[in-house]
């Protein structure tokens, strides 16, 4: 590309010195300017105004200021060269003009020129000419330059020539011989064709030349000749730069060069969207399906669960094993799934069935691991025996590999490689089409999990016990490329996974209940998720979904984790939409008591939520009522299936839970005791609500008396009045035995709340069934749902726990009790030796 | 808790649990066959792999009084034989640390 305008100086282009006050970039910008000299004394046009051109013709010209600290005249080549690249000729040409740079020297278009026509003489004379970088090899580029002379030769089939070329200027080179030996081969060539078929050589007329010409220019200063599509190259580093600070990056798309890229961490998924726990011990699998709208998990539980993603419900329930499922492996088009079991066989299901299609059973020992090749045709088992197999999918076993006990495997996705891990802790790597192992490379620790990447390129290892971290390894060579720690992995086996758009992140399991996720391109941690309580076993990302993955534990749950929801009112549904049909004695969800600790079947003070009963069911043939609560997010966030939760003061335990709601079991005796039967008769226009608390944790301060949640009986409220900003409630006990347990100032938990008593009255002999009063301050009527009932509604009562043992006690020694070995009592025996003893004085 | 498999030994004559054949110990690491056990014959082995031990008991044996915990398959819960963790008789204090597999109890895997 020949640009004029050779030979500017600084004389000729005064008018421009004055402008020393814009800067180069908006003056180049100015296309207003055509061509020509005339234009450059028109400066008056350009942007920032200079003087007459007569004033200024002999002055020295000004040193232009640099481009925000970058070289002026680097800028403006680069510039230039973009020009040219882009297609943009005279824009080039007049850029070169205003800025009396030239993209390149007379020298170089001249050399460029020669190369560019075949004019090889000139050329090599120009070569020497221009800067050569210290360390290029003159012979070698020698040898390149005439090289393509001798093709060319061949090419118009001057065979004469050509040897003297080759005899003269190509041998004293000294360069390889076998190069020689080749070229002199070329000689034998019939055609032009076949010469430019045997050499892979597109002829002078092709992009040869142009070829050469970049080849020769790498070994160019780069001052002189500037490397091909600079700008290019640089944009490109810079925004390699910037996705790789970019922790949270998970889209393809390539960032746009007009703002800074920066991915927001909201963006990311960190949040646990849904919990699944129908498996009933150990999950120790999961995998999306390739088209991302299942999910499978495999279970201690001997069953294979397959979920639908829309509503998260199981779709199938696959029991057929007789031991634990170690590994599951979607088909690449979904339709069948394999799962690999402790009872030493796999299986192929069908996945939209539900049926078990075939069984192998040819494995010895635990089947660890499976794998699909690409066309779905055929898959390949491992297992702890030493065999790999691979079968078809008539469960014919085509091919054996023995040697290893291997741990897990993987078919790279283009298949051509199968690589496994083994006890001996090995990477092996088969060439999958002709079976034949291409290596093997010891690890220096026990790997429990191998993944490949999309692009086949990179396989992912967790290593175990000592080194604990997970490695990236390079599958042609075997080579370490980055490492990721931050996980434990001492005993287990613990998975991992790629994940994100275009894989930019790495994920893992621990045994520290916690998910990992780094980023592939630096090794960086992203995030350290807890939730699950116990080891996190095996994780998995949609592969259609950046923003969701998955997670399995020893906790018997499968987290999905997303992007944090948006803060929907979703209570709302379940209760009241319409405020005003509300019963006016139940607390609004939005004012549920916040703050709650996790606290106290020992109930302290009132750290209870009031939450509406969702629904109640009775069952005749299990004789148990089962009641559902909604609205109880902030006590369920850290409980599981059998935890204790004080309804109303009663110690219910959970027999399943959701996010925000949870069951309990009502047995007949609770039944009988407290409220529940009369008080809670929910309807959609009176949601029922209920204080509800959890058991105390061992770190909390204690200001209240112990509550078991054990309730004794009903009371109903006498009498309600006010007292100041106080309120104060009389009850009467259904049962008149309990108040002998309650005293003035002592305790008594009313719905689960701990009181203090501040009156008690009646109960004597002839009299009513006695009753004791409570004052609750405002703070506590907000709090607990007591404090909204009316005279003429009932409690759960618990008395403190402490005067029931005193008086068994005390009973006991005087004889009124059980327990006194039907000889009396002590009381009964100390008087019968008092008066035997002073009858034995009498005497 | 968590998947984990068991360890595979590498000589050519293993001995397993006769239940499960899961490997237990290897022929080599034979230090004594003059043992007896409630089962009849029994060997001290030096090292043995898969098992689960159970808490330490006091036990007077023929040779005097010792401390040891049975040791059971970690796969079948079988038991297979018992680990001495103390012996109080200075001439016994070699079989400290040391495991007894009965060999009614085991199987020979390869």
């Amino acid at each position: 590309m020949r640009i004029e305008n050779n030979g500017l100086n600084s004389q000729a282009s005064v008018a421009d010195s004055g402008r020393s006050g814009t800067n180069g970039a908006s003056s180049a910008a100015v296309e207003t300017n055509g061509n020509g000299a005339g234009i450059r004394n028109g400066s008056g046009k350009l942007e920032g105004g200079s003087t007459a051109s007569s004033f200024t013709m002999l002055a020295p010209p000004t040193p232009k200021p640099s481009y925000f600290g970058h070289d002026r005249e680097e800028i403006t080549r680069i510039l230039i060269q973009s020009l040219v690249d882009l297609g943009y000729h005279r824009a080039a040409g007049v850029l070169e003009e205003e800025s009396e740079y030239t993209l390149e020297s007379p020298e170089v278009s001249e050399f460029r020129d020669a190369v560019l026509q075949g004019q090889w003489n000139k050329a090599e004379e120009l070569l020497f000419g221009l800067e050569i970088n210290k360390d290029a090899d003159v012979n070698a580029l020698l040898f390149y330059m005439r090289q393509q002379k001798f093709l060319e030769l061949l090419e118009v089939a001057d065979v004469s020539k050509a040897l003297h070329v080759l005899r003269t200027e190509l041998t004293p080179l000294n360069q390889s011989v076998e190069k020689l030996h080749s070229l002199s081969s070329l000689m034998m060539c019939i055609s032009a064709d076949d010469l430019k078929a045997r050499a892979e050589w597109d002829g002078a007329a092709g992009l040869s030349r142009q070829q050469l010409l970049s080849e020769l220019s790498k070994s160019i200063s780069a001052s002189v000749m500037i490397p091909e599509h600079r700008l290019a190259s640089l944009l490109h580093q810079v925004k390699q730069n910037q996705l790789s600070k970019c922790l949270y990056h998970n889209t393809a798309n390539s960032p746009s060069l007009y703002t800074d890229h920066h991915c927001d961490r909201n963006q990311f998924p960190l949040s646990t969207v849904e919990i699944l726990t129908d498996h009933k011990d150990e999950v120790w699998f999961v995998q999306f399906s390739n088209d991302g709208t299942r999910l499978a998990t495999g279970s201690k539980d001997y069953t294979v669960i397959i979920w639908g993603l829309e509503d998260f419900q199981p779709i199938h329930h696959l029991k057929e094993h007789t031991g634990a499922i170690t590994y599951l492996r979607w088909s690449p088009d979904d339709s069948k799934l394999l799962s690999c079991s402790q009872d030493k066989q796999a299986k192929l299901w069908d996945t939209t069935a539900g049926g078990c299609i075939r069984t192998m059973s040819a494995h010895t020992d635990w089947v660890s691991s499976c794998a699909w090749a690409p066309d779905g045709q055929t898959f390949v088992t491992g297992s702890v025996d030493k065999e790999m197999i691979l079968w078809n999918l008539y469960g014919e076993s085509i091919h054996t590999w023995t040697g290893a006990r291997v741990y897990d495997l993987v078919v790279t996705a283009d298949g051509t490689r199968l690589a496994a891990v083994c006890t001996q802790n090995k990477l092996h790597v088969f060439n999958f089409v002709t079976r034949e192992k291409e290596y093997e490379r010891d690890l220096g620790g026990v790997s429990t999990c191998i993944s490949v990447s999309k692009d086949s390129r990179y396989v992912l290892l967790n290593m175990g016990a000592g080194v604990q971290e997970l490695r990236l390894l390079n599958i042609e060579t075997g080579a370490d490329v980055r490492h990721f720690s931050g996980t434990k992995q001492e005993e287990f086996v613990v998975r991992n996974c790629f994940g994100g758009a275009d894989e930019n992140f790495v994920v893992s399991g621990s045994e520290d209940s916690n998910v990992y996720v780094w980023r592939k391109e630096n090794g960086a941690l992203v995030e350290v998720l807890p939730g699950h309580s116990g080891i996190v076993n095996c994780v998995a990302w949609n592969p259609t979904n950046p923003y969701m993955f998955a997670s399995a534990g020893d906790d018997r749950n499968v987290r999905i984790w997303s992007k944090a929801p948006q803060p929907q009112l979703k209570e709302r549904k379940k209760g009241t939409t319409n405020p005003a049909e509300r019963d006016p004695g139940c607390l609004p969800e939005s004012s549920k008591q916040s703050g709650v600790k996790p606290n106290p079947l020992l109930s302290p003070q009132l750290n209870q939520t009031a939450n509406p009963i969702s629904s109640i069911t009775h069952s005749e043939t299990a004789q148990t009522t089962t009641l559902t609560i909604a609205g109880a997010t902030p006590i369920l966030t850290d409980a599981h299936l059998g935890d204790s939760i004080s309804v109303n003061g009663t110690c219910l335990t959970i027999t399943s839970f959701t996010k925000d709601t949870f069951t309990v079991d009502l047995s007949p005796e609770t039944l009988r005791r407290t409220t529940f039967p009369r008080s809670l008769i929910p309807s959609s226009s009176s949601p029922v609500q209920v204080n509800l608390e959890r058991a105390v944790s061992g770190d909390v301060r204690f200001g209240g008396h112990f509550v078991q949640g054990h309730v004794d009986t009903i009371a109903t409220i006498a009498d309600r009045r006010s007292d100041g900003s106080s309120v104060v409630l009389r009850f009467k006990p259904r049962d008149r035995g309990v108040m002998k347990y309650v005293v003035e100032k002592g305790y008594v938990a009313v719905d689960g709340a701990s009181l203090t008593v501040i009156a008690v009255g009646g109960g004597g002999e002839g009299e009513d069934q006695g009753w004791w009063e409570v004052m609750l301050v405002e703070y506590t009527q907000e709090a607990i749902i007591t404090a909204r009932k009316q005279v003429g509604e009932e409690v759960n009562v618990e008395v403190d726990i402490t005067g029931k043992y005193i008086e068994k006690q005390v009973a006991a020694y005087l004889g009124t009790g059980g327990d006194a070995e039907g000889r009396g009592g002590l009381l009964e025996r100390i008087v019968e030796r008092v008066v035997e003893r002073k009858l034995a004085e009498r005497k | 808790m968590g998947l984990s498999y068991n360890v595979y030994l590498n000589s050519n004559r293993i001995y397993g649990c006769k239940n499960c054949k899961t490997h237990l110990s290897n022929h080599e690491d034979i230090l004594s066959r003059n043992f007896r056990g409630q089962h009849g014959k029994a060997y001290l082995f030096n090292t043995v792999v898969n098992i689960s031990e159970a808490e330490p008991v006091e036990r007077n044996m023929t040779t005097g009084r010792h401390v040891v915990r049975d040791i059971s398959c970690r796969q079948c819960n079988e038991i297979v034989g018992w680990k001495y963790d103390k012996a109080y008789e200075a001439s016994e204090g070699y079989k400290e640390g040391k495991f007894i597999l009965e060999a009614e109890l085991l199987a020979t895997v390869r």
